[in-house]
């Protein structure tokens, strides 16, 4: 168990993790509120369970479900569960998906500096970096910028500034790095324009023996694979496909052989190539390659045909080694991420390292790897935030959070936290928890008040009004299912009722947090006005609020749904971990929104939600269904009580 | 956890008819350049300086900053400068919406998109450009001159990239601003 107490949490469980399954005899509340409901206080629990129940909905039934074992070390939790905010939501299987079960295509490259979006035709020759004016600093890894060389005083024979282009010879560009003040100048490299200095720099990076060594032993390999292509049944899968391999890997290891002294510089023969479009340049080129290559001997002429090394480079270490033993600053030395960025050679020396050309990155889909629906595409263009397709969990599944937590858990006393569901459906949603009743690592024993609720749906105007009460409606309806006597109890007695708010407001909640959404509002119109509407108003306000909390629910505003539960920490942890399982109602919408808007009334299901969400307008539904995941609650500490 | 309910006494803060809300304790010059679009808060020592503005007459509007952004404690927000062809001259800064800033920030951008996160204690060197839906974690320094693309999480000194934010960021980033104006509520 981890000592470090992490601030309170809640984490989703994606299915994909179903490495350790537990059977767990979770029941499932049933909308009579009959039995089932784990540690439900009788009294408060199974009347507003039935009240709230919608008639047409489909009903939970208790079955037993199985609970992923909860890790008993938070490390472990919050490496197999996320955050709402990483998780998608497949709508084919109706399941939640994390990064680990999506499958991701690469829809498109760009360089993250100048935003260029590269064609993927041109990404492989290009070497996955930005072929135009962008390079990274070989020591801090920053992004260079294209300098002119201001002082050009000592050229009298043409005395402007934009004569950089009349004598070749002369480079007045060069790179530099705003960061850490590293130039090109220090490795010899500056420019004759201002312009494609990527092609300038790629012209030189050829005559590197290690670049030129790669070109050769592409274009070798390559050219086996087009003559081994000729023969239709070579697939990948066929047997064919393991001669083919190690018909690679054989020149390889060969080629490899030919470093040692022995080998060629120039033996490169295309004899088994069909084209030697790819291989003969380079063999001219290193003709005339000014690079130190090593005086070896002939090739071996056993091994014609086969692949031999271009160039050798005989082992340099022990000059390597003198050098460094003379070294008398270590900042001399490159560090190891530096060496990594450099292309071939990674030198030990930092003056020896070159810029790089900024690395692309890519935009990228990702489909459902069980039924490869696609969940994210993302827009071709770079510089686009949007998305064609984005089924994110977040506007699907409700949103869980923690509104109010004691400071601490006690081991053995009952605390109330109150937990908020947001409802991002356009459409009323029922919710169902439970949690199940004996897991292994059981830490806390767990009474949910209301199990089972409604939340409203999401309406985009409560957006522009922040505050507004949006379910009147469904308070007259819930008036008119509750009766009327209690309505005139209140009405009789107007001080009792504040009191009665009061008192329901402690019972409900510990005492010492800031207001919730129904308090804040009661307060605004408290203060607004002594008038008759004024007082008529708070009353509704404060006697909506007092059943709502008879009912374990602690406010209830627009799509949001708050209620209260009750821990009993049964040991002392740092951190208390629920399980929690959630099962919503999923809404499959059918046809456009607009079109069917006015549709009859009995089409629609449940008169319940109708009920809620009449004053929204609802698209058509054609469908809905039951989706459930599980949760995990972290609640804080839990400390034993020491005096 | 939700964010808590942020309290203040309603004298430290200058409410505008758009929704802003502006700390007496903060320090703003040349308030004629500056246009904030609503419901943005300026805490108290946020510095911004409308004064530096460009070389010569014309065009005024030297920092403009959009809806739902929170420039945090002790922030400074100084439009970038450099000298070209010789002359010495300010550029004006644009911010996007929802977009907080984080206390001790300075930010010399030369423009933030919308929701942008940028943490405690960093530096946005002159020039930077931060596209829509990035973040920025405490203590980075972001060299001059830098492109940060679309959902990069970037941290160091200088800067790099660390990570990538999920697809939704824009959403998560839209509602935390939300949430943070709406719970910051005068006493």
């Amino acid at each position: 168990m981890s000592t470090t107490s992490l601030p309170p949490f809640v984490q989703y469980h994606c299915p994909c993790q179903v490495a350790e399954l537990t059977e767990c005899t979770t029941t499932l509340p049933t909308p009579d509120g009959t039995d089932q409901v784990p540690h439900a206080p009788e009294d408060t629990l199974a009347e507003p369970a039935q009240t709230e129940m919608p008639q047409g909905t489909t009903t939970p039934t208790t079955d037993e479900t199985t609970l992923p074992i909860p890790p008993q070390d938070i490390d472990t939790l919050r490496h197999r569960t996320q955050p709402l905010c990483n998780l998608y939501f497949c709508d084919d299987c109706l399941q939640l998906r994390c990064g680990r079960c999506v499958s991701e295509e690469i829809t498109g490259y760009y360089c993250p500096n100048c935003l260029f979006e590269v064609p993927s035709a041109s990404v492989k020759a290009e070497k996955n970096q930005c072929a135009r004016n962008c390079f990274e600093c070989p020591t801090c890894f920053h992004c260079l910028s294209v300098v002119e060389d201001a002082d050009v005083p000592s050229r009298p024979a043409s005395g402007g500034r934009d004569d950089g282009t009349e004598n070749s010879s002369y480079k007045p560009f060069y790179l530099q790095c705003s960061y850490c003040r590293w130039n090109s100048r220090e490795v010899d490299l500056s420019f004759e324009k201002p312009t494609g200095l990527a092609n300038q720099l790629q012209k030189l990076e050829r005559t590197q023996a290690g670049q030129q060594e790669f070109d050769n032993l592409r274009g070798h390999l390559e050219s086996l694979l087009r003559s081994t292509q000729g023969n239709p049944g070579l697939g990948m899968g066929s047997p064919h496909a393991s001669s083919l391999l190690s018909g690679l890997r054989h020149p390889l290891s060969l080629g490899l052989k030919v470093g040692s002294p022995a080998s060629s510089t120039l033996g490169y023969s295309p004899a088994r190539s069909t084209s030697s479009g790819m291989a003969s340049p380079f063999s001219t080129r290193s003709d005339k390659s000014p690079l130190p290559l090593s005086p070896t001997g002939h090739g071996d002429s056993k091994l014609e045909g086969d692949y031999q090394a271009l160039h050798c480079q005989p082992s340099q270490d022990e000059a390597t080694t003198g050098i460094l033993m003379g070294l008398e600053d270590q900042g001399q030395i490159s560090t190891l991420a530096q060496r990594s960025r450099q292309l071939n050679t990674p030198p030990y020396l930092a003056k020896e390292h070159w810029p790089q050309r900024i690395s692309l990155r890519s935009k990228r889909a990702k489909r459902c790897r069980a039924c490869r629906h696609i969940l994210i595409k993302p827009e071709q263009k770079a510089q686009v935030t949007r998305f064609k397709i984005k089924l994110i969990a977040m506007n699907f599944v409700p949103n869980i959070t923690i509104v109010r937590n004691p400071m601490y858990y006690v081991v053995n006393h009952p605390f109330k936290f109150v937990l908020r569901f947001t409802n991002p459906q356009y459409h009323a949603t029922q919710v169902s928890l439970a949690i199940p009743d004996h897991y292994p690592g059981r830490t806390a024993d767990v009474t949910i008040l209301a199990p089972i609720f409604k939340i409203g749906a999401y309406n985009d105007i409560w957006e522009y009004e922040l505050g507004a009460d949006s379910d009147a409606d469904d308070d007259k309806s819930e008036d008119d299912d509750q009766g009327s006597d209690e309505l005139d109890d209140a009405l009789d007695d107007v001080d009792l009722d504040s009191l009665g708010i009061h008192a329901a407001n402690n019972q409900g909640t510990t005492p010492d947090y800031g207001d919730g959404p129904q308090l804040v509002s009661l307060t605004i119109l408290g203060g607004s006005g002594s008038n008759a509407i004024g007082s008529a108003e708070r009353l509704k306000q404060q006697r909506r609020q007092r059943r709502l909390l008879s009912q374990g629910i602690y406010s209830r505003r627009g799509n949001e749904t708050a209620i209260v539960c009750e821990a009993t920490p049964l040991q002392a942890t740092s951190t208390l971990i629920l399980p929690l399982h959630v099962t919503f109602n999923y809404f499959i919408e059918g046809l456009s929104d607009d079109e069917l808007s006015d549709a009859p009334e009995s089409q629609k299901p449940g008169q319940g939600e109708h009920d809620l969400a009449s004053s929204a307008k609802e698209p058509q539904v054609t469908d809905q269904q039951e989706c459930s995941f599980w949760v995990y609650i972290n609640l804080g500490e839990a400390r034993a009580l020491t005096s | 956890m939700e964010l808590p309910v942020v309290k203040y006494n309603r004298s430290h803060y200058i409410e505008t008819d758009t929704g802003n809300k502006v700390s007496r304790k903060s320090v703003i010059y040349g308030s004629q350049n500056i246009t904030l679009s609503g419901k943005t808060i300026i805490q108290a020592g946020c510095v911004i300086r409308g004064d530096l503005r460009r070389a010569g007459g014309g065009q005024t509007l030297v920092i403009a900053i959009g809806r739902y952004c929170l420039l945090g404690e002790n922030s400074v927000i100084r439009p970038p400068h450099k000298t070209y062809k010789g002359v010495f001259s300010y550029y004006p800064m644009k911010i996007g919406d929802y977009v907080a800033i984080g206390e001790n920030s300075i930010v010399e951008a030369a423009n933030i998109g919308n929701h942008v996160q940028i943490g405690k204690n960093c530096i946005i060197g002159r020039f930077a450009i931060i596209k829509d839906g990035c973040r920025i974690e405490d203590h980075t320094v972001i060299a001059p001159n830098t492109v940060i693309p679309s959902f990069s999480v970037y941290s160091g000194s200088p800067g790099r990239l660390v990570g990538e934010l999920p697809e939704c960021a824009p959403e998560m980033y839209e509602a935390r601003s939300k949430e943070f104006y709406s719970k910051f509520m005068a006493t």
